[in-house]
């Protein structure tokens, strides 16, 4: 019924007029039918209201219905009252017949139109939803972002279009990060293979070259030597690049964990064995969300440019304390102070002189927490590592 | 006594060197290249230094089936927690990353040489240093003085001291102290906290309790 509805209610003029001179036609026609069975021509009046009814239902809008009980009645007349075949009356009692007549059905069609047009505004929202349902499942279903271009094209029906718009951006969206996760997994891997591959010729070159160095002297003693420092330079820095496209790669998944903050300063001070520097903990215990291996990098880091940039007399101190809502972890040395103009760039990465990528390593780090850097210079100078959250955050 | 040290290392530059290195402390080193040579050669070796990436397999499947006496050392290019976690849960003692220095090296090889030269703890008394448990009489002292420790710290610091000079990760030490596979090692580091303070005079630098930064604990063989 309803789909009939629907597809009523596309139809075009000429069609609607067919359905109707076809609805008038077999009116006429039953009421010839009735005539000569000699059944009373009230019951033809009866024939036309049916037949105004059923064009009301099969024709679009309320027009046609109107038109056909006015048609009705005026068939009525000219077929059925004597004189037969003309639109005169004889008997006058007629004339308030084919008023009510044209009006009863006048009625009744406006009457079905509007239940008409309430079954076809819910059909065409059924219709609207199943579409739409469609179309979601299609979207879900689709693995790349061709075939949800091709899944938006094909709808066209304007009243559902907002809807579909909303669900392409999703499943864009969810097509995204399907790409993002899989390219972070190709890069983590990707990452742990070049590392392993970089690092096991430079240990060759370092161990090759440790082991000329115990057994030459002169001349070629100091060339192994300088090998041997110059390869751990290359592999300090090749740490450095792959600590900070590694921070930079997972800065969106860092794994946090509540350590206490003893840990980290014990763990960086295992590596950095260095008699001037001191070692500050707050009387309180504080704990901190992070991740401790990159927590530990930044600050060796923040150690190492201290005692580079510092000098290699300057006594340095790594203090922590807790502020508002933030733990500091700050580096401070009493060594040679940094030009105002050069601290707004000092965590570019690369400025200055390749140290500068130690610096870059502990913003990353600071960021993937959720932190920042901060810095002053002055006859101490001061890098911290802010980090969000205080004591058992 | 000289040990009889295995290098299992396919890089001919680092095996020479660590052969070197080992010879240079009055050990006999032996090198084999590939897991099918190193399984050959086990039988006769005392400690095992391990590289990880083989031509012929992963040397942690050398670790699988190990006899638990042999101190093992694993020296590889591959630095990610998960690798060490790995390797040390698999039961290696000790975990270097490449480039190494040759210090550090046969540092770690001393302590895995006191362990294969300590004669079995005596009974329940177990010791580092001034550091000692008795587990007949339940009491911990340092220095002579007792110490008062919790269940727990007790329970993590005998794990420690039968381990002693080996890196026990942080899963290792929660199925000790909890008897299950939890992951969240918050609880963990908090007790680490409390015997910390209550062992160690500079927590910054420790004398017997050591934190592996990513991996887990090792308390110092002294």
């Amino acid at each position: 019924m309803n789909k009939f509805l629907l597809r009523v209610d596309k139809w075009n003029p000429v069609q609607c007029l067919a359905v109707l001179l076809c609805m008038l036609g077999l009116g006429t026609l039953a009421g010839f039918l009735f005539q000569l069975a000699g059944i009373p021509e009230t019951a033809i009046v009866l024939v036309y209201g049916l037949a105004v009814l059923f064009c009301a239902l099969c024709t679009k809008g309320y027009v046609y219905g109107l038109i056909c009980a006015v048609l009705s009645a005026l068939c009525f007349n000219f077929f059925f009252t004597v004189p037969y075949f003309t639109f005169r009356v004889d008997d006058p009692a007629y004339v308030p017949i084919f008023f009510s007549m044209a009006t009863v059905s006048a009625i009744t069609s406006l009457l079905i139109c509007l239940i008409k047009e309430g079954l076809v505004a819910i059909s065409r929202k059924e219709a609207q939803l199943q579409t739409l349902y469609d179309v979601v499942h299609r979207l879900n279903q689709a693995t790349d972002s061709a075939q949800v271009k091709a899944i938006e094209n094909e709808e066209t029906d304007p009243a559902i279009a907002p809807a579909i718009r909303e669900n392409v951006q999703l499943a864009l969206d969810r097509l995204e990060a399907m790409e993002r996760q899989l390219q972070e997994t190709y890069r983590a891997n990707l990452l742990r293979s070049i590392s392993h591959d970089l690092r096991t010729p430079l240990s060759a070159i370092l161990a090759n070259a440790g082991l000329l160095e115990a057994q030459t002297d002169g001349e070629n003693h100091i060339l192994a030597q300088e090998i041997k420092t110059d390869s751990a330079h290359l592999h300090a820095l090749v740490e450095n690049i792959l600590t900070l496209t590694k921070v930079q790669a997972d800065r969106l998944d860092v794994k946090k964990e509540a350590v206490p903050a003893e840990e980290i300063l014990e763990g960086t001070a295992a590596v950095w064995k260095d008699g001037n520097t001191t070692w500050n903990l707050p009387e309180e215990e504080l704990t901190l969300l992070c991740n401790p291996v990159l927590v530990q990098q930044a600050l060796l880091n923040l150690l190492d440019n201290a005692r580079v940039h510092g000098g290699k007399d300057c006594a340095i101190s790594v203090n922590l304390e807790k502020r508002k809502d933030e733990t500091v972890l700050s580096v401070t040395d009493d060594g040679i102070s940094i030009d105002q103009a050069r601290i707004p760039h000092l965590f570019e990465t690369f400025y200055g002189d390749g140290a500068g990528l130690g610096l870059s390593i502990c913003e990353a780090v600071a960021k993937a927490h959720g932190g920042h850097m901060e810095v002053t210079s002055g006859k101490e100078t001061v890098f911290s590592l802010v980090l969000p959250g205080g004591n058992d955050a | 006594m000289p040990s009889r040290i295995l290098v299992v290392e396919d890089e001919p530059a680092i095996a020479r060197y660590v052969a070197r290195l080992v010879s240079g402390q009055g050990d006999v080193p032996d090198v084999a290249h590939t897991l099918f040579s190193a399984r050959q050669k086990l039988p006769a070796a005392d400690i095992l230094i391990l590289d990880l990436g083989l031509p012929d397999g992963d040397g942690l499947e050398i670790l699988k089936g190990l006899r638990p006496d042999i101190p093992v050392l694993v020296l590889s290019a591959r630095d990610h927690e998960r690798d060490k976690i790995e390797a040390l849960d698999l039961g290696a003692d000790d975990y270097l990353t490449k480039p190494f220095s040759p210090g550090e090296l046969q540092a770690r090889l001393r302590v895995a040489k006191r362990h294969l030269d300590r004669e079995k703890e005596t009974g329940s008394l177990l010791s580092s240093g001034d550091l000692v448990l008795d587990g007949d009489a339940r009491e911990v002292r340092l220095q002579n003085v007792p110490v008062h420790l919790s269940p727990l710290e007790y329970r993590l610091l005998k794990t420690l001291l039968e381990n002693k000079g080996k890196v026990l990760t942080t899963g290792q030490l929660n199925h000790t102290l909890y008897g299950d596979g939890r992951t969240d090692s918050t609880a963990l580091r908090q007790v680490m906290r409390g015997l910390r303070k209550k062992i160690e005079t500079d927590t910054i630098h420790p004398v017997y309790l050591h934190t592996e930064t990513g991996t887990g604990y090792r308390l110092a063989d002294l």
